[in-house]
């Protein structure tokens, strides 16, 4: 199967078996990189990084030139389109006539997403704002599948800045449907975002355990665990007998701890930086020494700060130079997959561990933006184009998420679209948590953020709203 | 521009080509009836400028562009009952309805049982149809069910599949024969099942709204039993079977087990099975009467099949979504529930009821043009070559507009027949154009052609 013109701008535009063939592929990398010189002669990419990285740029451009292929690159692009008030569309467009394959990174929330609708070549995100960072998931995934053979039933711990690491985020979602089991670790503040815990416990299949009823069962001792996601895929005692805590499952200890670092500049401006840095949890030996971290392999995405210290480089458990190593196999199968350069057989697919939901899409133009400040649709210089566009997730509480940037919202009123018809005396809108207002089928649904919305738009109150 | 064959840039639409996994904003290059480009930003270079300075111009801004839709099943009625439907008639509405090929089933009289009635029938389609037109050869004589035609005959002739649609063949042993002469042809079966004796003259579904009106029903039963026995005589022969209008629970999990048995077997579905339940049977109140209009065989099943169905597709179990358009007169649908004749015209309307499903978050987009394009061009055999955008490949493009509301009216239907159950419903998403081998055989009255140099002529003028 070919996997050429295809986009990976979110870890979930690879499906389970894509990823594991394109696993083998890396594998072959691996063993010979250096005879890969024809696989991409000729072609070229180009990649644009509108915020600085260093790591991530570099695996790409040395993937493609071991590729044989050739790189164009613009860094630092701030100074010159950007300010001009030129869209990213039209950026794309341009910039999908010069090269075979794009590789972006954005500051913008959604951007990677706008680039692959209008390049018209396909794209890689290499970071969008907070939102995801997938060659990087799939760089974490290999490490682990590299060591462990497989993910399968694995207990990864996710340490330190779980708020705003964008890799953490990815990565949690890969993990939920290669079947292992997650441990939050965050530092204080830095907890899981709630959407991404909901979006967690509704889209897979297994069980997210929060901290309140975990505190009782838990070994103080070990380290402090804020909420816990129990895969169904292993066989572990605790889907079968669930009166067995967690605290025994872990004393057979963790597979991968996964630190993060403190992401300064995504925090708001009002949190003092050295605050958060006092309470910041730091990986050393000492922490290491516990049971159940004998075994334990010590990952992380770099570059790193003060949060994993350097006495840990020379242990064999620890994996962060390995993992960017593995950066360039694994990057150069993407790049050779997704140019049409090579073909792979995708493997028999498990079960899958997500569960498959459609969602409807709203995209009424009815005024309701995307809440995030930060998000593509949301720009001065795309709003001319892009309409806001969402999933329609739930209707009790009514919740609508992004399309670009998955960030989600709750309007307060809601009006449908088959009662007014052609009678504009009709044209009333209803509180969304009513019954009637439940019952409207989402292709009729019209939502507005506020009252003054709704009557912008010749909304009349109903009855029972109270004015 | 000779014989309507025209270079047409179609542009800014989002072009969705499941075969190459396109799904993205771009232009679209058609030229000589062969698609030039598909993806990205077209451009006058060298060899493209000769191309683009004869080229006419479709804006497809905020318009989905996908490979032409292919239905595996219709029924153009020519040869025989010309007061239904003709070549020339159903191919129209076929076009209106985005699809730039069509399968035509061969319950006509003549039946399509010999090389002589399919050859007139391409020949006819040649002149009087500007789709692809793919006949479907009988399984038995005159489809009688008692002696195999000369399926080597027909295939030479050019048929694409057998079928004695609607009249399914009843011995086992004779099937089994079939399938042996159908694999070595490596051609697919598709197969109407039904077992007669339990259908018998039953007229609608067998279950709650059978009961209500005092209507003789047919039973899932009648469509399973068939199911059952195909798959396992296509297990026994090694055949390609293809299971046509898949419509009850039962038959999806039958065809899922298969598949993973590793028969190789397809199905498809209709829209009318996919969007309507038995309760459709009765007008809406007060009227609450008979309406022959959604009599079609299969029947309407419950909301329990349809979500089954839905499933399957999904799953992938079912692989083609097919129309079963088989129009009829008004004289053959008022003549009271017992004689009203069976099927619905639906070329016209299969896109607009499908999107329901996509705008009910039921289905993605991309899957839905999958199983109109891709899919079905696998089914018989025609892939590479039929719905994808592929550099090279017949210009065989249909755009949409997902969210273009509108409302049925089969007084403005191409098709002859206007029975149609969706009458008055309104839809969101309707082709807007429809071009087949590189013509434009349908294009809404909203959408513009201009010439892609035209700009630059008139400045040259002045």
């Amino acid at each position: 199967m070919s996997l050429a013109n295809r986009s990976l701008v979110t870890i979930d535009d690879l499906s389970d078996g894509e990823i594991e063939a394109l696993f083998s592929l890396a594998d072959e990398m691996a063993d010979s990189p250096k005879d890969q010189g024809e696989l991409c002669r000729g072609k070229i990419m180009a990649s644009l990084f509108f915020e600085p990285s260093t790591r991530t740029r570099l695996s790409f451009e040395a993937g493609m030139l071991r590729l044989g292929g050739r790189v164009i690159t613009a860094v630092d692009i701030g100074a010159s389109s950007l300010a001009k008030g030129e869209s990213i569309a039209d950026m794309a467009k341009v910039v999908g006539s010069y090269a075979d394959i794009i590789v972006i990174r954005h500051p913008w929330e959604g951007a990677a997403r706008v680039v692959a609708d209008y390049a018209g070549v396909p794209v890689i995100n290499a970071g969008d704002g907070s939102h995801e960072h997938p060659t990087q998931t799939l760089c974490d995934l290999y490490t682990i599948r590299k060591e462990r053979r497989t993910i399968r039933g694995l207990k990864i711990a996710l340490w330190g800045d779980l708020k705003h690491g964008r890799t953490v985020h990815s990565l949690i979602y890969a993990l939920a449907r290669f079947g292992a089991t997650i441990l939050f670790c965050p530092g204080p503040g830095l907890e899981m975002p709630e959407h991404v815990l909901r979006r967690l416990s509704t889209e897979y299949k297994g069980e997210l355990r929060k901290s309140r009823n975990l505190n009782q069962e838990l070994d103080r001792k070990l380290f402090p665990i804020d909420a816990i996601y129990l895969t169904p895929s292993s066989p572990h005692q605790l889907a079968m007998l669930p009166d067995i805590s967690v605290g025994v499952e872990l004393k057979a200890g963790v597979d991968a701890l996964y630190v993060t670092r403190l992401q300064k500049e995504r925090q708001a401006p009002t949190t003092g930086v050295q605050e958060l840095n006092k309470g910041y949890p730091v990986v050393d030996k000492k922490l290491l020494k516990a049971k159940g971290f004998e075994k334990t392999l010590v990952m992380h995405p770099l570059p790193r700060v003060d949060e994993l210290t350097y006495e840990m480089d020379a242990d064999p458990r620890s994996m962060y130079f390995k993992q960017a190593a593995y950066g360039i196999p694994v990057r150069m199968a993407l790049l050779a997959l997704l140019l049409g350069a090579k073909e792979v057989t995708i493997p028999e697919e498990e079960d899958s561990l997500a569960r498959n939901i459609g969602y409807p899409i709203y995209k009424r133009d009815s005024g309701v933006k995307c809440p995030n400040t930060n998000c593509v649709s949301n720009q001065e210089t795309e709003v001319r184009y892009i309409k806001p566009k969402f999933k329609i997730m739930s209707r009790q509480p009514l919740t609508l998420r992004c399309i670009y940037c998955d960030h989600e919202l709750h309007p307060q009123y809601v009006a449908s679209s088959e009662w007014h018809q052609r009678k504009l005396e009709n044209k009333k809108y209803h509180s969304a948590d009513t019954q009637f207002a439940r019952k409207i089928r989402p292709e009729n649904l019209i939502v507005f953020a506020s009252e003054d919305e709704a009557r912008a738009h010749k909304f009349k109150p109903s009855s029972r709203i109270k004015p | 521009m000779s014989n309507g064959i025209v270079s047409l840039l179609i542009r800014g639409g989002r072009i969705i080509d499941p075969t190459q996994g396109i799904d993205q904003i771009g232009d679209v290059l058609i030229s000589g009836g062969k698609v030039v480009q598909a993806g990205g930003t077209v451009i006058p270079t060298p060899s493209l400028s000769i191309i683009l300075s004869k080229a006419k111009n479709l804006d497809a801004t905020g318009l989905v562009v996908c490979p032409g839709f292919i239905d595996l099943h219709c029924h153009l009625r020519e040869p025989g009952f010309e007061d239904k439907e003709t070549i020339a008639t159903g191919t129209k509405a076929a076009a209106e309805g985005g699809f730039t090929s069509v399968c035509c089933m061969p319950n006509t009289k003549p039946p399509l049982d010999n090389a002589a009635v399919v050859d007139w029938v391409r020949q006819k389609a040649s002149k009087d149809s500007s789709i692809g037109v793919f006949p479907i050869g009988c399984i038995t004589k005159g489809r009688k069910g008692g002696e195999l035609t000369d399926m080597a005959g027909l295939a030479a002739a050019g048929v694409v599949a057998f079928s004695d649609d609607g009249n399914p063949v009843a011995s086992s042993g004779l099937m089994r024969r079939a399938m042996e002469c159908s694999r070595d042809l490596d051609l697919p079966i598709m197969d109407h099942c039904e077992d007669k004796e339990l259908s018998g003259d039953g007229i609608i579904n067998e279950g709650k709204m059978s009961a209500k009106l005092k209507l003789k029903g047919i039973p899932a039963a009648a469509e399973e039993v068939m199911v059952a026995r195909d798959l396992i005589l296509a297990k026994l022969t090694g055949a390609r079977l293809h299971i046509a209008h898949v419509s009850t629970r039962g038959s999806v999990e039958l065809i899922r087990r298969a598949k993973e048995a590793g028969v190789s077997v397809t199905a498809e579905v209709t829209p009318h099975h996919l969007t309507l339940t038995e309760e459709r049977i009765m007008r809406e109140p007060p009227d609450e009467s008979f309406d022959a209009n959604a009599k079609v065989n299969p029947p309407l099943r419950t909301q329990y099949d349809v979500q089954a169905l839905i499933k399957g597709l999904k799953d992938g179990i079912i692989d083609a979504i097919a129309t079963d358009h088989a129009p009829h007169t008004p004289a053959d649908k008022n003549c009271g529930p017992e004689l009203a004749a069976f099927g619905i015209s639906g070329l016209e309307t299969a896109f607009g009821c499908l999107m329901n499903l996509v705008h009910r978050g039921e289905i993605s987009l991309t899957r839905l043009i999958s199983k109109l394009t891709c899919e079905p061009a696998t089914v018989i055999g025609r892939n590479g070559e039929l719905g994808t955008l592929k550099a090279g490949a017949p210009a065989n493009v249909t755009i949409l507009d997902p969210d273009r509301e509108w409302i049925v009216n089969s007084r403005n239907f191409a098709s002859k027949g206007n029975n149609t159950p969706y009458e008055g419903y309104q839809l969101t998403g309707k082709v807007m154009a429809t071009i087949a081998n590189g013509r434009i055989v349908y294009i809404d009255d909203s959408l513009k052609v201009d010439n892609y140099l035209k700009i630059g002529t008139t400045r040259g003028k002045t």
